[in-house]
């Protein structure tokens, strides 16, 4: 044979494997509104970037006739390639070739992609859309699952892993992307849970539709485990190459400087925006934009839990981490679901060596048997827990309220915040003025002649004397206050003046966190 | 930027009422009740079966009153407390989804 038939062999058989699961197939996952697995990577990655392994890999599947049958790449498509011209490892899971139904040599070619990016310290993106186990392979692909599952825990931490979610992804399945930094799903088009609708009506006769049970907006309002939400496969390639402005590439690395620019002032005015009582309520987002460079701010989990805000911005090109109490919602508070949320993004700037800012104003913990009973002591702990145990710069700015429990969780100085900074408005104190005053004068109101105008009358006493920033300033807690307007100023150089902080916490193999 | 004051609502924490956005879920909560344990309700969607008390029946506290058959498991509905059976709101075989009334106990 010679040389130019042997690559016109190649080229015959690279044709092949391309077309994944056959035209019909194909036809049909484009009548759902969803791009094929090869045109989604083309769709993410920088142009002519993506080069692809184990295009050849066949299954090894005997039983049930599995040997009469050829999967094209085994249904996953792997690969690495760049974004924003940085190095990334990346599968996408072809439902056109067997519904992406994971078997053993499927799960193979994403852990050989897994370790690739581990071993070159980049970032794994995944792409799932996949009907779930392979059942013909049995134990195997049970086999595949964990040896994921196994990967995705070695490498939290270490590179930044993202699961893209388009089209089912049931069962066990659903374990990788919950095991991953970010999960981004698309409206209509992504599906998750553990058990589906029809098994649940078999078992518990309740009925539900999958996208009422696990669709996209399911997840990114109610259960928090999608990340971010969009309308459309491309806004979601988007919104995943914007995230990767923001982040860096592994936990050695810091994430990329961009030019610095200021904020949009004249849009974003601090004093318009912020009401100086403290029940007013206002968007703390906003107020983030009128410290931020060019006034941005790319949210995180912006539909669920609203009551905290959590995203990252730039300061002076750099990327910092923002957690902030939303006195647009819920007043603000902590609750099961707000803790949970700011823990855990916490965590995930310490490891990425991402600084925090945390802005603070909230009225304490949300009261409720539901929330007691839901777990508010061990949830709320991981708040405590992660801000604790955070090595990154971290600063502090409080606005206004910060009463009790409250006060101590939003990364307060006992928690080792290094500067804490605190508006002329802020009101740090054990509780709110008006129950304070009800304990603290009980007996003067109770014996009053009048009750009602004696309680006014220590309530106002109590503000005028407590719900200030000045009582925390005295012992120190709070290292300077400070006007509205030299916010900026005073937490860039905050930012500028931590930046050689180390910190070496007790040796152990790992903390008990309350997870 | 502005706040549009219609989509506020009022939350109680501490002596304050904050205006403030409630969230779907906030608004989803139900209110807690005290058990009654003279109601026994179905504490899992499932299939009642072996049905061994009828209206009337005295009962000591931990009898067995029916099963609840329910994710492959015979679940036992005890008898509260000492007491007479009342009504009984269900037949062998039925299917009753969660918190629904099944039996209740009268106490001595």
């Amino acid at each position: 044979m010679s040389l130019l038939s042997k690559t016109r062999e190649l080229r015959k058989r690279m044709g092949e494997a391309a077309k994944g699961g056959g035209d019909k197939a194909i036809e049909k996952q484009v009548s759902m509104g969803k791009l094929t697995a090869r045109e989604r990577i083309i769709e993410l990655l920088d142009a002519k970037s993506f080069y692809e392994y184990d295009l050849f890999v066949k299954h090894a599947a005997k039983d049930f006739d599995m040997d009469k049958k050829d999967l094209a790449g085994d249904g996953v498509i792997i690969g690495t390639g760049t974004i924003n011209g940085h190095p990334i490892c990346i599968y996408a899971q072809d439902f056109t070739v067997a519904g992406g139904s994971l078997g053993y040599m499927h799960a193979r070619k994403i852990t050989k992609i897994m370790d690739h990016a581990m071993k070159l310290k980049v970032p794994i993106i995944g792409i799932n859309d996949s009907g779930g186990a392979r059942i013909q392979e049995g134990v195997n692909s049970l086999a595949g699952y964990g040896e994921i599952f196994y990967r995705n825990t070695l490498a939290s931490g270490v590179i930044p892993q993202i699961s893209v979610i388009l089209g089912p992804c049931a069962g066990g399945a659903v374990y990788s992307p919950a095991l991953t930094d970010y999960v981004f799903v698309v409206d209509k088009i992504s599906k998750m849970f553990i058990t589906g609708p029809e098994v649940i009506k078999s078992v518990l006769g309740e009925e539900i539709s999958m996208e009422a049970l696990g669709g996209a907006k399911v997840h990114a309002e109610t259960t928090g485990n999608a990340h971010f939400f969009s309308e459309s496969e491309k806004d979601c390639f988007d919104s995943i190459k914007e995230l990767f402005t923001y982040i860096p590439w592994n936990n050695t690395k810091k994430a990329d400087a961009f030019p610095p620019k200021p904020p949009k002032t004249r849009t974003y005015k601090i004093n318009n925006i912020f009401p100086s009582d403290p029940i007013t309520p206002y968007d703390v987002r906003d107020i983030v934009r009128s410290i931020s460079d060019d006034s941005k701010f790319f949210e995180i989990q912006g539909l669920w839990a609203a009551n905290i805000v959590i995203g990252f911005a730039r300061l002076n090109g750099e990327t910092i981490g923002i957690v902030a109490n939303q006195p647009l919602v819920l007043a603000g508070v902590l609750d099961v679901d707000s803790s949970d949320k700011a823990a855990r993004f916490i965590r995930y700037c310490d490891a990425f060596n991402i600084p925090l800012l945390t802005i603070v104003d909230l009225p304490g913990y949300l009261p409720g048997v539901d929330q007691e009973h839901a777990g508010v002591i061990r949830h709320g702990a991981k708040l405590l827990y992660a801000y604790s145990e955070a090595t990154v710069p971290k600063i502090t700015l409080i606005t206004r309220k910060a009463y009790g429990g409250g006060y101590i969780a939003m990364c307060s100085s006992h928690l080792k915040a290094d500067f804490v900074f605190a508006w002329p408005t802020a009101e740090i104190a054990v509780m709110g003025p008006t129950g304070a005053a009800n304990i603290i004068f009980r007996k003067e109101i109770a014996q009053a002649d009048d009750p009602d105008a004696m309680r006014e009358q220590k309530v106002e006493e109590y503000k005028q004397a407590y719900a200030n920033p000045y009582v925390a300033a005295a012992y120190g807690y709070i290292d300077s206050v400070i006007e509205l307007k030299e916010t900026r100023k005073f937490i860039l150089h905050a930012l500028d003046i931590s930046k050689s902080k180390s910190i070496v916490l007790p040796e152990r193999k790992h903390g008990v966190p309350p997870f | 930027m502005d706040i549009d004051n219609s989509e506020l609502d009022s939350l109680r924490i501490g002596d304050v009422y904050y205006p403030t956005k409630l969230t779907e879920s906030f608004k989803k909560r139900v209110a807690y009740k005290t058990p009654d344990l003279s109601d026994q309700l179905s504490f899992i969607p499932g299939t009642i079966s072996d049905i061994r008390v009828k209206t009337g029946d005295k009962v000591k506290e931990g009898d067995i009153l029916m099963h609840l058959e329910a994710m492959k498991m015979k679940n036992r509905v005890l008898a509260p407390f000492d007491g007479i059976v009342g009504v009984i709101n269900v037949k062998e075989g039925e299917i009753v989804p969660k918190n629904f009334l099944m039996v209740t106990v009268k106490k001595n």
